[in-house]
């Protein structure tokens, strides 16, 4: 066994971050997510008195929690999230502690969907992905704004159509 | 050339028949028998009449079966039609159709039928993308396989033999007990003694049972846990492999023939092949054993719960090797035998720290709490444990890129040796987490069609990482490599 020769290449980040918009939409996500865990609390609290005193820290820790988060996550995600579309393939960063670079070369696209739920069209947001024959080889770029999905996802879909075969 | 429409509609063998009632029924058995056992002694007749109408419906369900079902094979679709009430048509393209499996259970076997499944090798779309010809005769069943899959002669009992990589050796039941599924078949057949006791309602006092098992050494229990599990292994091994072959077929793919009482014949198309897997699980690897998988495009579980791709029951390590290689039309130092590259030093550090990490946190506890009497004797055992664990995980860890693949080994309690074809790569995934970054290492995921969808390449220098995945997909990553002399993370922000 040998030890590999270790050299200095590194890459540098695709060139798109999504759509400024997109930090709202996560955070609003973020908010409603907050306001699910914490409105049961608050309805026990009110039913049962008795267990009123733990609910109420548990309640302002979540509170506390729930902020945070809505504070800190969206700009992260929005400064941390990356895709770029070159000749040959589609590339996302994504990922804070955990950094996570995807490819799929275009050659081996099979579909393109562009989605937006209710949330993401109420800021004019739009989510792609894109996937391949593998049943883990798909790639999402969210909060995109919607008029760039559409193109892109046409542009994507023109570049894999004239391509042959069953992409495996 | 006869159009589509030209060609007849087929039925099923007559033979189904009596077979669909006789499955059908079979199915029902436990249900008529809790109809028959439970409930009190008021309303028998209704209980009865009830299980008996029941026992009719399905089976005039099962007789419609054969008049509802027809099926046509024409120059360029298959065309199946099922259903009483709710029509079903269903079409294949002959240009999409990967697979043509063959299984009969035993009362298939019995009137000499087989059911043909053809599969377009399609991951999703559910049933869709497959279409079940249940059942016809056996002879017609291997013709229409050799049809669908345009082999050239049908494998009949005179055709010429294929070349045979592998077949069966009684001597690899050995191997039986040492897996998993050894393990599974102890609890079910317990569980079902169990259940079987409490339906009969015998049930043995308290009592009763303090005295005979108060009596009974624990060894007793020990030794027959451990019989069961060699015997329902054996069974098990019997059951699932008896008969089995493994051929090459025309194309440059496998044929697989295997089971005693439900019998399957499997076929891999060579240009489905992406790689081949061979796993160690750690029992297996102590009684020098492996099992070789193919890693193929489109394939399902076949519903035994058998696992996907495999090739072979667990057997002798040098077989495995050899039928691996056999796979792959490579020779063995080219597939899982590669000499594999050694990983760098912080990659090596890291199978320590995360197997110790843990067992010190165990110790820890375990010194705090004081409850436990042979803590002097338990703290040594669970850290000497993890440091063999992190150092057989230490000897497992390495990868290798030969001329037509990616290879790359890692693991304890399954040690799994994965060769992957250089054209099976169908994309990648770089992650670096926070302490990877700190080492400079990345796991790199190649992202590929067959198999488990991806696998991975654990705690690689950045650099050749990026090397790896510009040797096997040329220019992919070129647009963005810039030189990062020192840099730890891969990606300069």
């Amino acid at each position: 066994m040998t030890t590999p020769q270790s050299g200095g290449a590194r890459l540098r980040t695709p060139a798109h971050r999504v759509s400024r918009r997109a930090r709202v939409w996560w955070a609003m996500r973020s908010a409603i997510g907050t306001l699910v865990v914490l409105a049961p609390q608050v309805v026990a609290a009110v039913v049962w008195p008795r267990v009123a005193d733990v609910l109420l820290v548990t309640g302002i820790a979540t509170f506390v929690v729930g902020v945070a988060h809505l504070l800190v996550v969206p700009r992260v995600r929005y400064a941390r999230h990356r895709w770029e579309i070159t000749d040959d393939a589609v590339h996302t960063l994504s990922g804070w502690l955990r950094l996570e670079w995807r490819i799929a070369p275009i050659s081996r696209v099979q579909t393109v969907d562009t989605d937006r739920g209710p949330l993401q069209r109420a800021f004019g947001l739009s989510s792609v992905t894109v996937t391949t024959a593998s049943s883990s080889g798909a790639l999402t770029i969210d909060g995109l704004d919607a008029g760039d999905a559409v193109v892109l996802a046409d542009r994507l879909t023109r570049a894999t159509e004239h391509l042959g075969g069953d992409a495996t | 050339m006869i159009t589509a429409t030209q060609l007849p509609w087929q039925r099923l063998d007559r033979r189904m028949l009596v077979v669909h009632p006789i499955v059908d029924l079979a199915k029902l058995v436990p249900v008529l028998l809790v109809i028959a056992i439970t409930g009190g002694t008021a309303d028998d007749r209704w209980r009865l009449g009830g299980g008996l109408a029941l026992a009719v419906a399905v089976m005039l369900y099962g007789v419609s079966r054969w008049f509802t079902t027809t099926y046509r094979i024409g120059a360029d679709r298959v065309e199946l039609r099922t259903g009483l009430l709710r029509r079903h048509h269903h079409s294949v393209h002959r240009d999409r159709i990967r697979t043509a499996d063959l299984t009969a259970n035993p009362a298939h076997r019995l009137f000499g039928l087989a059911v043909v499944r053809v599969g377009t090798g399609r991951r999703e779309g559910g049933e869709d993308a497959e279409l079940t010809l249940d059942a016809v005769a056996r002879g017609e069943a291997e013709r229409l396989r050799a049809l669908l899959l345009r082999e050239a002669v049908p494998a009949g009992p005179d055709a010429p033999a294929a070349p045979e990589l592998a077949r069966l050796r009684w001597t690899w039941v050995r191997f039986a007990p040492l897996t998993f599924s050894a393990l599974a078949v102890v609890g079910a057949v317990w569980f079902g003694l169990l259940r079987l006791a409490e339906e009969f309602s015998i049930r043995p006092g308290t009592q009763v049972l303090e005295e005979t098992a108060g009596r009974a050494p624990i060894w007793l229990g020990a030794v027959a846990l451990l019989v069961t599990a060699v015997v329902g292994a054996a069974v098990v091994f019997v059951e699932g492999w008896w008969g089995y072959r493994l051929t090459r077929a025309d194309d440059g793919g496998l044929v697989l023939r295997r089971g005693l009482l439900t019998r399957r014949t499997l076929s891999l198309e060579g240009r489905r092949i992406r790689g081949v897997e061979l796993d160690e699980p750690l029992l297996v690897r102590l009684g020098r054993g492996a099992r070789p998988l193919a890693l193929t495009t489109g394939l399902r579980s076949d519903g035994s719960g058998e696992h996907v791709g495999a090739v072979g029951p667990a057997m002798p390590r040098r077989e495995a090797h050899r039928v691996a290689a056999g796979v792959l039309g490579v020779g063995e130092d080219e597939a899982t035998r590669t000499r594999l590259v050694r990983h760098p030093r912080a990659a090596l550090v890291r199978r320590v720290t995360r197997s110790l990490g843990p067992a010190l946190l165990v110790a820890a506890v375990l010194l705090v709490l004081q409850r436990v009497p042979g803590d002097f004797v338990l703290v040594p055992v669970v850290l000497g444990l993890a440091l063999l664990l992190a150092v057989d995980r230490i000897r497992s860890l390495g990868h290798a890129l030969t001329p037509s693949a990616l290879v790359a080994r890692q693991g304890a309690w399954v040690r799994r040796t994965v060769v992957l074809r250089r054209g099976g790569v169908i994309g990648w995934r770089l992650e670096q987490s926070l302490t990877q970054r700190r080492a400079g290492l990345v796991t790199l995921h190649a992202v590929t069609a067959a198999g488990r969808g991806r696998y991975e390449v654990l705690d690689v220098d950045t650099a050749r990482a990026l090397e790896l995945v510009d040797e096997i997909t040329p220019g992919l990553l070129a647009p963005f490599v810039i030189d990062g002399r020192g840099a730890r993370s891969f990606v300069r922000r």
